[in-house]
């Protein structure tokens, strides 16, 4: 009698233990989750900030690089589907990060070409306004970067904890999945890098 | 024994913590640019300190002869420097000048993103610095940084702009600016000239100056200034930010200001009297040159200092050097602290009215001259200022101290060494007025010379 006593004791205390690994598991899913999804945050809402200061940096150059009609064009249809894809939305699809990824390749070699036009105007490329808004987008890009390394950390953080037992059990339960990197496209941003 | 084990591992706690703190180093001056000034440096270091206790703003630098991209550098050593960041509030700024990639950014922590905006960085840099980069002058540069992020802070904590107190963090926030270093710029000091007619008054020349200011005119070699400023430009580093502050600064005391001339007209103090109520209004020399008022900025540069706080006061070893001893009598009623501060001294009331130059002697001897001084004694009993008055020519004019010993006075054919004391009182009564006054003295075992216009 004592010793099913004894038993029942030892499961309920193995129960409540590995209940605790399992919980706790869960929890830290949870957590480096949020983590990645409030780096992705800050990285739409830099993307966001740039795609903003486009339409004022557009009206400078034009008043100087009038027959620059297609970089204008080019620009501007940008900026309408970026507006789009930066909606605010409740998933991170990994769908999502490669589109974004793209738009803030995309948005850079579009300002780098408008810096390289300015290039071409000595007048613009001396107006305060015009330097204070490549400032801006600059910053702005610099930011993105940041938020980027800070995503990716993230992601490297969960991806790795995901594959780790008991979390990978706890992942599967939950439908949680690796979570795609946000890759820059270096080479595209060499290709227009200019010195202004 | 274990009371004693615990006190013993705290004093090695408390000192690591100490020696931990004095190796904090403001400057990682890796690609060794800043070397060569070390007296700007210093200045730049005690400069930095303030902006710690006065903004708890740390403020770092770096340079750096690395290839790596100098946004993602700045963020990397950011990261490095918040852990011993010695800021409560978070607020930290790091300067990176990279010669080898020619770059220059500056890194804004998160707590001061919104006082240091990316457009606000990239002017000071652009604007600020980058002038100093291009004649490699780098602790200028460092000092100048200093001086405008001070500026901004001043004007932030008016505004209440400063954010709460938060951790040391940064998500990128600064610019980037091509730092052009060595790459002088041929239109730095260009300018059309500005000429100073004969009919001109001081206050007429002080105007023209003021728009040639507003204007960014930086050509050097302007009508307006005296030869020894024309020379003085030519080697000085003009930004438009300083122009622009000079404008802002003389622009308030304009209304209040009084021409003080020397009695032979040849030099004038444009002043906002009194000096000690006024001191963000700093007196302007004008020196008559080829019969027209010109700007002695070169002399102003020479004898007067600013603070913090943009208060004028004397750089007391210069005040009266060079042609800094013919603007002294705008400075008659004047004492002056020993950081240079004038202070009014009302002579009205005291016992030196009426005295010409306000001191007094005491007497002394060469002992050589001992065993002559019984029959002669008017030959060999000397002078040595024993007292002075604040306020009067002898301090304000000539900067005689306490303990000077008079050796010798006058120059040429009329100086007379050795001078006695009944020789040297006759020779300061009689000197004529307007003219220069030359007197030699001992002090603290030194000799030196003591020049300046009797009154």
């Amino acid at each position: 009698m004592r010793s099913k006593r004894i038993r029942w004791f030892f499961a309920i205390v193995i129960f409540f233990i590995t209940s605790g690994i399992l919980v706790s598991a869960y929890n830290l899913i949870v957590t480096k989750d949020e983590a990645v999804k409030s780096a992705y945050a800050q990285i739409e809402s830099n993307l966001q900030r740039e795609v903003d200061l486009l339409p004022n940096l557009i009206k400078v150059v034009q008043r100087y690089a009038k027959h620059e009609e297609d970089v204008f064009k080019e620009i501007t249809a940008l900026r309408t589907s970026a507006t789009k894809h930066l909606q605010p939305q409740d998933s991170m699809e990994d769908k999502k990060v490669k589109e974004l990824s793209k738009l803030n390749t995309a948005l850079k070699n579009s300002t780098l070409q408008l810096f390289m036009v300015a290039e071409n105007y000595p007048q613009l490329r001396s107006s305060e306004h015009f330097l204070e808004l490549q400032s801006q987008i600059e910053g702005a890009q610099n930011r993105i970067n940041v938020a980027r390394m800070n995503y990716n950390e993230a992601v490297r953080d969960f991806n790795a904890y995901i594959r780790t037992f008991p979390a990978n059990i706890i992942a599967k339960m939950a439908a949680y999945t690796k979570k795609e990197y946000f890759h820059a496209d270096e080479k595209a941003h060499q290709k227009f890098e200019v010195a202004l | 024994m274990f009371f004693k084990f615990c006190i013993g591992l705290f004093l090695v706690a408390f000192t690591v913590a100490c020696e931990e703190k004095q190796q904090i180093n403001i400057i990682e001056d890796n690609a060794h640019l800043l070397d060569k000034a070390p007296v700007v440096l210093q200045m730049y270091k005690d400069y930095n300190e303030e902006l710690l206790a006065d903004f708890d703003i740390d403020f770092r630098a770096v340079t750096t002869q690395k290839s790596q991209d100098i946004n993602l550098f700045a963020n990397q050593k950011f990261q490095e420097l918040k852990n011993g960041s010695r800021s409560h509030s978070g607020k930290l700024l790091l300067l990176v000048i990279n010669p080898k990639t020619d770059e220059v950014r500056l890194e804004v922590s998160r707590a001061l993103e919104g006082v240091y905006t990316d457009a606000f960085v990239s002017y000071i840099e652009r604007k600020g610095i980058v002038p100093y980069l291009r004649e490699q002058k780098f602790a200028d540069a460092l000092y100048m940084i200093t001086e405008l992020v001070r500026d901004r802070a001043v004007e932030a904590r008016a505004g209440k702009e400063f954010m709460p107190a938060m951790k040391s963090d940064s998500i990128g926030a600064g610019a980037k600016s091509k730092a052009n270093i060595a790459k002088k710029d041929a239109h730095a000091k260009e300018g059309s000239n500005v000429i100073s007619s004969i009919s001109d008054t001081p206050k007429d020349v002080l105007d023209k100056y003021i728009q040639s200011l507003r204007e960014h005119n930086k050509n050097p070699n302007l009508d307006i200034y005296t030869k020894e400023t024309q020379a003085f430009f030519r080697k000085w580093v003009v930004t438009d930010i300083n122009q622009n502050h000079e404008v802002d600064n003389i622009t308030p005391c304009l209304s209040k200001q009084k021409t003080l001339f020397d009695t032979t007209e040849t030099h004038a103090v444009l002043a906002v009297l009194p000096y000690d109520e006024n001191r963000k209004c700093s007196p302007y020399f004008f020196k008559k040159e080829d019969g027209a008022w010109k700007l002695d900025i070169a002399t102003m540069a020479q004898t007067l200092l600013f603070n913090k706080d943009m208060q004028w006061h004397f750089d007391m070893q210069k005040r009266l050097d060079k042609e800094g001893k013919y603007y002294a009598y705008a400075f008659d009623g004047y004492g002056f602290d020993k950081h240079g501060f004038a202070f009014f001294k009302d002579l009205q009331e005291s016992k030196w009215k009426g005295y010409r130059w306000g001191y007094t002697c005491g007497e002394w001897y060469d002992p050589r001259d001992a065993d002559k001084l019984a029959s002669e004694p008017k030959k060999y009993i000397r002078c040595w200022i024993s007292n002075y008055a604040y306020g009067m020519p002898a301090n304000v004019r000539l900067g005689l101290d306490v303990q000077d010993y008079v050796i010798a006075v006058g120059e040429g054919s009329e100086r007379k060494e050795n001078v006695s004391y009944v020789d040297f009182m006759h020779y300061m009564k009689n000197v004529p007025s307007g003219t220069l006054v030359h007197i030699e003295v001992m002090r603290n075992g030194k000799k030196i010379v003591r020049e300046g216009i009797a009154p």
